[in-house]
């Protein structure tokens, strides 16, 4: 256990490290960092900077809510000057059409186009834009909306976004969490989010607790407005579990708040009558924008950042953008930071956060990734891997150790609960006493201010007649006879006599009032007394409790940063083993294609060694064929000289013997001349056939060596035949199993390649998370017409009566146009003009573009009546009927079907055709024949109506 | 840790490859205007592959006791009879003879209770298988079949309320989007913008399209996805629309036909939700009204159900003669039912302790019947249900995962209410 607290530790020193190096990073423009940040988390191919036109077409999208018009597109992207993607952002920035965008964009964040019920949308969205032309900060923004309570005219439209949620606590926790804090903790009202496991009901009900006291006051005049009681405590209860709890006001992830303790009798500013909501003196939702838009809400600055980053790339660096939360980690937690530092450093500032965004190179990223994915080594991959394992298992080590903490200190929370409760009893008891004293206090107030008003009703008439009265009377005393005075004196008197019983009655009634205060006064007082020493022991224990709950919120956000760390790392290791199968796919490809290479070498060899076995095998076969004539001829010879040798060596063998025996005969009788002669004789006879014989064997000798030689020469002919033959056989069916081998190769190569494009499409959506290429976005309903109206011309011709109205109106003089101020003045009351002629189109397109009411209005809606609608309705047909300049009438008067062209995608897409395009144009013209206007009026129909046109990438 | 997040994930690819071979095999189709829908095996197809749903909405409250749980000669039965059915020995309301021969095609749950009595609240909990909650706003039944059932890779509306008037989209899809929120289509009909405007011809209409098309696959060779994939085939869709305006024309019919169906406004409805379903609507809601009533109950159940037997008993049997039945669920519903009790206007008032629904076609058990309600109807004796079973129920019924979630912007909702489950004795 202390093992894994030390490791914790260490991990914390490494937090804070990271936390100080952001400090000193901030030096550099938030482009860069954003830039820096990007690249460091990615690894592999990147896509290009976009093109002018498709950079253009974009930041005019996001920043503007417009696409721009032929005659700036041309400009734009026939300039040479390489600083023009920064004035251009520069321009965009400071125009007036970027409140209007803001104010739009804003709008459907805020209120998600709930029907108007209090505050009309046009007055809202003029108070947003009023809010981004004066470059007012966000969270002052959200501030201002926050503490409206409608009550002041001039500022009454603040209070739309709480007063079209009919001020429902429920529905205000749910929208305050998921649009300024970035939670969605709608399933935790009723129990612990069912499917996230880090959304505790305490949190949706320490939001709750900002709230629950505010409620929607109708005043007698059925006019609403934002009211707020001083009391109502906030318990919850699982529907699975049972647990129970009670919270104070608590924004997730931040600690419970030390509230003062309001005497009842002094808790509200402001009491309720039927003309005017109350107002506590202790206002939770003056907490609620405090604790909010301080600056120091983590989660409320990151929100902002990460919409705004959502709004130019179209995806959050936390993503979906109400999911904040350990178990969706930002996919780039660095990024993540930068952002947020820099919308707090910023001071909240909309604009230069959006500039910055808009000038760097992430943003400026194509849609399309560059070709040749370098994907890292498998060995590389693996090392990645093993580490992050070994990372994410002492992560969960550690949180798990954290999370057993956590829920041990819940125990002791309720200890202490308990040990505290007879505190709070005695609290709750006296405050109970006191409510009651000073409710009857607040009803005696109002009886005594009752009788007051009717007394005074009563008496100043009463008063008036008897001063009368007595004036009448007195100068009756000096003029007894005058009748008029007589009359006079008799008729006051009548009518103060009149009076007199009901003045009595008030008189009294006050007077009894009086003394009933009198008495609450004493009472309240006497409660007033009692409560005050139970405040002390009560707010001694709360800090006890909330010191520790202070404690217990410190190891849950501890285990809500290792627990997302460890999420991940879980995540990071997924998409490295993607990587992985996309590397040993590649590697698996590369060396089946190295096999192949190689077997089709080897192939090449066989095939060349069989032809040229083919070549040489005939030549062999001759020699080997001549070689057995010669020896069998040798054979043949030596057959034919054997019976010679054998009957001269037998002859030879015989007369050997004989002349052996005749001379035994002549050496026992060695003069007997006839012996003599014979054994000579026979001596010459077989030294002649000796002669002989060795002649014959001789010549035996020389037919043997020569049929050895021929034989010899054969036989080693034939072998080598036979090896060629064998060597033909074994190339020959080498042949067809190199085929096959290769065929295998070639077939594991498909596969592969197969495999490898779905990885990589897949890869592709890991490459959009890291922001390595372009998404493409939604072109919201707004945008959408109005780009619609700029590309078919529409504006452009409004635009020309508002100037020609102002410039008859109220000219301009020469002074004036060297004058900035009151040029951007002109520039905005153009904008205002053309924006109050067309913004009826907007609704149109609302019904049939938008998501629903109350549902995000970011979502990409498209439905079949769309498209009929932009097929067959009557207001995309009018905008292409030629007429005043109009696209369509300006292309009519373009006799060139290539200068045509230009205009054609210039004013839609944004950029120039390419010359297969430029044929497509004159081919349709040239088939259209004399149908000349149709047929510009179908192209460009087609181009609207394309996907090219339909959204922002 | 449970929580797995369903972007990007294996089953979403998957489901947009399944979008892209089986929308885009369709484009094919239909470039150069030919609708997809005029492949002769597309109604044979539609009988095996797709499920569809049609809901009848009893507006007011039909009374349980004139109609599915008769309870005649006890104190609460009131004036009519109960007759036998196609069932052996279940018996209906004799105010509907021609349904009672059609009850071997249908079912009938006897044991609701919705502890509901308030018009708005108790129809939104049918519909939506949930209790309203504040801050929470859920898709109905129509556009849950819609979506879940993948209507938008057709032509045609997925969730069409068959209504008085043209051209309405409701406000029913919540998060799902507004693709699979009802288009309200009256009788006869077709959608708005439907058809070719004046001064455009049939070629040009040809031309400017296949324009569009080339001018799309060079984008989309640069950059696809499933937004833009959605977008393209929306146009292809709308092409095929307009090729289809005659089913919304009941006047096609063979006037045999029409006669069967009846010449009441509830009759036409009906002929109309058939030649919906046939052609492929996901989801079709007929309605009639007024059965809240607390005044002459008898009479108006007399009068109403008298309208509606005939065409509700002929759709029964039509769709089973075509082979449709088995694919398409039919759902006869109200916010809830009338009181046992009959007051002394001899009306019975609202009611949602014990009441009745019936039901049939796909997947559903033919002829069961669930639960039972005490001798005089007054409380549920057997298998006691709600809305939040129906809802589970429907969905089962159509072969969907009633414990499954729609993937909303990366968010897991459930379909529906995860505290119930579905009435597993009445799935086939």
């Amino acid at each position: 256990m202390m093992c894994s607290r030390d490791i914790l530790v260490s991990m914390l020193a490494v937090a804070i490290i990271v936390s100080a190096t952001i400090t000193t990073e901030a030096q550099e423009p938030l482009r860069t960092q954003i830039d820096k940040a990007v690249s460091a988390s990615q690894s592999g191919a990147t896509s290009a900077i976009a093109s002018d036109g498709a950079f253009m077409r974009r930041v005019y999208l996001d920043l503007v809510g417009i696409i721009p018009s032929a005659a700036q597109a041309r400009a734009f992207i026939d300039d040479q000057d390489p600083q023009k993607r920064q004035k251009l952002v520069d321009g965009l920035i400071s125009s007036p059409r970027m409140n209007r965008n803001l104010a739009v964009t804003f709008d459907l964040i805020l209120m998600e186009r709930v029907a108007d019920s209090q505050v009309k949308t046009p007055e809202w969205r003029q108070y947003l834009y009023d809010s981004f032309a004066t470059d007012k900060p966000y969270n002052q923004m959200v501030s201002e909306i926050l503490l409206a309570d409608g009550a002041d005219d001039a500022t009454r439209v603040r209070s739309k976004f709480f007063l079209e949620r009919d001020v429902e606590p429920n529905r205000m926790t749910r929208d305050i969490s998921r649009i300024f804090l970035g939670k969605d903790l709608q399933c935790a009202q009723c129990h612990n989010h069912p499917l996230v496991d880090h959304f505790y009901q305490a949190d949706y009900y320490g939001v709750f607790a900002f709230v629950n006291r505010s409620f929607l006051y109708v005043d007698k005049n059925k006019k609403e407005f934002v009211g707020e009681k001083s009391d109502g405590a906030v318990s919850f209860k699982s529907v699975f579990t049972d647990v129970a709890g009670v919270t104070g006001p608590r924004l997730p992830g931040d600690n419970p708040i030390a509230e003062p303790v309001v005497a009842r009798g002094e808790d509200y500013k402001v009491v309720q009558t039927d003309t005017i909501r109350p107002i506590p003196t202790h206002s939770r939702r003056s907490l609620l924008s405090a604790e909010m838009t301080s600056g120091k809400n983590i989660a409320f600055n990151r929100n902002i950042a990460n919409r705004l980053w959502a709004h130019m790339l179209g995806r959050g660096v936390v993503h979906p953008l109400d999911m904040h939360h350990p178990d969706n980690p930002p996919s780039n937690p660095k990024l993540m930071d930068v952002l947020t530092t820099a919308v707090v450093t910023s001071g909240f500032n909309v604009k230069t956060i959006l500039r910055e965004i808009a000038l760097s190179e992430t943003y400026q990223r194509a849609i399309e990734l560059a070709d040749g994915e370098a994907t890292p080594a498998i060995t590389a991959i693996d090392a990645r891997i093993t580490e992050l394992t070994a990372q994410q298992k002492t992560l969960v080590e550690s949180s798990t150790e954290l999370y057993s903490q956590w829920e041990d200190l819940g125990a002791q929370i309720e200890e202490l609960r308990t040990k505290h409760a007879e505190v709070k009893k005695q609290f709750d008891a006296a405050d109970a006493a006191l409510n009651d004293a000073a409710n009857k206090l607040r009803g005696g107030q109002t009886a005594l201010a009752t009788s007051q008003a009717n007394l005074t009703a009563k008496k100043d008439p009463f008063d008036a007649f008897d001063a009368a009265a007595k004036s009448a009377e007195a100068a009756l005393a000096k003029l007894p006879d005058e009748a008029s005075i007589k009359e006079a004196a008799a008729k006051f008197r009548a009518r103060a006599d009149q009076l007199k019983p009901e003045v009595d009655k008030f008189t009294a009634e006050v007077a009894t009032k009086t003394k009933e205060l009198e008495a609450f006064q004493v009472t309240y007082n006497e409660k007033k007394t009692a409560f005050d020493p139970t405040v002390k022991p009560w707010t001694d224990a709360q800090q006890e409790i909330r010191n520790a709950q202070v404690n217990r919120q410190g190891i849950r956000n501890q285990y809500d940063t290792q627990y997302a760390a460890s999420r991940l790392a879980i995540q990071q290791i997924a998409e490295l083993q993607k990587q992985r199968e996309i590397a040993v796919l590649q590697d698996t490809i590369a060396s089946k294609q190295n096999q192949v290479a190689s077997l089709m070498k080897q192939m090449a060899e066989a095939q060349s060694k069989r032809d040229q076995l083919a070549k040489e095998i005939p030549p062999v076969e001759k020699t080997a064929a001549d070689q057995k004539g010669l020896a069998d001829v040798a054979t043949a010879e030596v057959a034919a000289l054997k019976p010679t040798l054998d009957s001269q060596t037998e002859a030879s063998k015989l007369v050997a013997d004989a002349s052996a025996k005749a001379e035994a005969v002549r050496v026992k009788l060695p003069e007997d001349k006839e012996v003599i002669a014979l054994a000579d004789g026979l001596k010459t006879r077989n030294a002649e056939l000796a002669e002989t014989l060795k002649v014959t064997t001789v010549k035996m000798t020389e037919l043997q060596t020569k049929q050895s030689a021929a034989t010899k020469v054969l036989t080693e002919t034939q072998s080598k035949l036979a090896a060629m033959k064998s060597d033909m056989d074994k190339v020959t069916a080498l042949i067809p199993e190199l085929a096959t081998q290769k065929q295998t190769a070639e077939s594991v190569i498909a596969t592969s390649t197969a495999t490898l494009q779905e990885k990589l499409d897949e890869q592709f959506d890991v490459k959009l998370a890291q922001y390595a290429v372009a998404d493409i976005k939604n072109i919201g309903p707004e945008a959408f017409a109005w780009s619609l109206m700029e590309a078919t011309g529409i504006i452009d011709a409004q635009r020309n009566a508002v100037v020609a109205e102002l410039d008859k109106n109220s000219p301009l003089s020469d002074a004036d146009k060297q004058d900035s101020a009151k040029l951007a003045a002109r520039d905005m009351a153009i904008e205002k003009g053309v924006h109050a002629k067309l913004v009826g189109v907007e609704n149109e397109f609302i019904g049939l573009y938008a998501n629903a009411a109350g549902q995000p209005q970011d979502e990409f809606i498209s439905t079949v009546d769309q498209a009929l609608f932009f097929s067959n309705g009557g207001r995309v047909r009018g905008w292409l009927n030629p007429s005043g300049g109009n696209l369509v009438d300006r292309l009519l008067k373009t006799e060139e079907s290539g200068a045509l062209a230009n205009e054609l995608y210039l004013a839609v897409f944004t950029r120039y055709p390419s010359e297969p395009e430029v044929a497509r144009v004159t081919q349709y013209l040239a088939d259209r024949g004399d149908q000349r206007t149709e047929a510009v009026q179908e192209m460009v129909w087609a181009l609207l109506a394309s996907a090219e046109f339909r959204f922002n990438h | 840790m449970k929580c797995t997040y369903a972007c990007n994930s294996a089953e979403h690819t998957m489901a947009r490859r399944q979008f892209l071979g089986g929308v885009l095999g369709g484009a094919v189709g239909v470039v150069g205007g030919l609708g997809a829908l005029a492949q002769p095996s597309f109604a044979e197809q539609l009988k095996k592959e797709q499920k569809r749903v049609l809901v009848f909405n009893m507006a007011g409250g039909l009374s349980q006791l004139e109609s599915w749980d008769p309870k005649p000669g006890t104190d609460t039965g009131g004036p009519f009879r109960a007759i036998p059915t196609s069932v052996p020995g279940t018996h209906i309301s004799e105010l509907l003879p021609k349904t009672a021969e059609q009850m071997h095609h249908l079912a009938v749950i006897r044991s609701i209770n919705t502890r509901q009595g308030d018009h708005g609240k108790g129809s939104y909990e049918m519909f939506h298988g949930r209790r309203q909650t504040p801050g929470m706003v859920y898709p109905n039944i129509g556009a849950v079949m819609a979506k879940a059932l993948g209507s938008d890779k057709r032509s045609l509306p997925g969730h069409v309320v068959v209504s008085n008037s043209t051209g309405g989209r409701g406000n029913n899809a919540a998060y799902l989007g507004p693709q699979f929120a009802s288009i309200s289509v009256g009788s006869g009909q077709p959608p708005n913008n439907s058809a070719r405007p004046d001064g455009l011809e049939e070629k040009a209409d040809l031309l400017r399209n296949d324009f569009r098309r080339q001018v799309n696959d060079q984008f989309t060779a640069r950059r696809r996805t499933a937004k833009t994939d959605i977008y393209t085939q929306n146009y292809e869709q709308a092409i095929s629309l307009m090729n289809q305006r005659d089913v919304f024309d009941i006047s096609k019919e063979p006037q045999a036909v029409q006669d069967r169906y009846g010449d009441s406004e509830f009759g036409k409805h009906c002929l109309m939700a058939r030649r919906l379903l046939e052609n492929g609507v996901t989801f079709v809601q007929v309605s009639h009204s007024n059965y809240d009533t607390h005044n002459e109950n008898f009479n108006f159940h007399l009068e109403q159900l008298g309208e509606v037997d005939a065409p509700f008993s002929t759709i029964v049997a039509d769709l089973h003669e075509r082979g449709l039945l088995e694919s398409t669920l039919i759902v006869m519903l109200s916010e809830f039912g009338r009181t046992p009790n009959i007051n002394k206007y001899y009306g019975r008032d609202h009611w949602g302790n014990a009441w009745s629904v019936c039901l049939g076609g796909a997947g559903i058990q033919p002829g069961a019947v669930i639960g039972k309600t005490n001798d005089n109807g007054t409380a549920v004796a057997d298998r006691e249900v709600d809305h939040g079973h129906l809802f589970h129920t429907y969905l089962r019924a159509v072969g969907l995962d009633n414990k499954g979630s729609f993937n909303v912007g990366g968010k897991p909702i459930p379909m529906a209410d995860p505290a119930y489950d579905c009435i597993e004795e009445l799935i086939i």
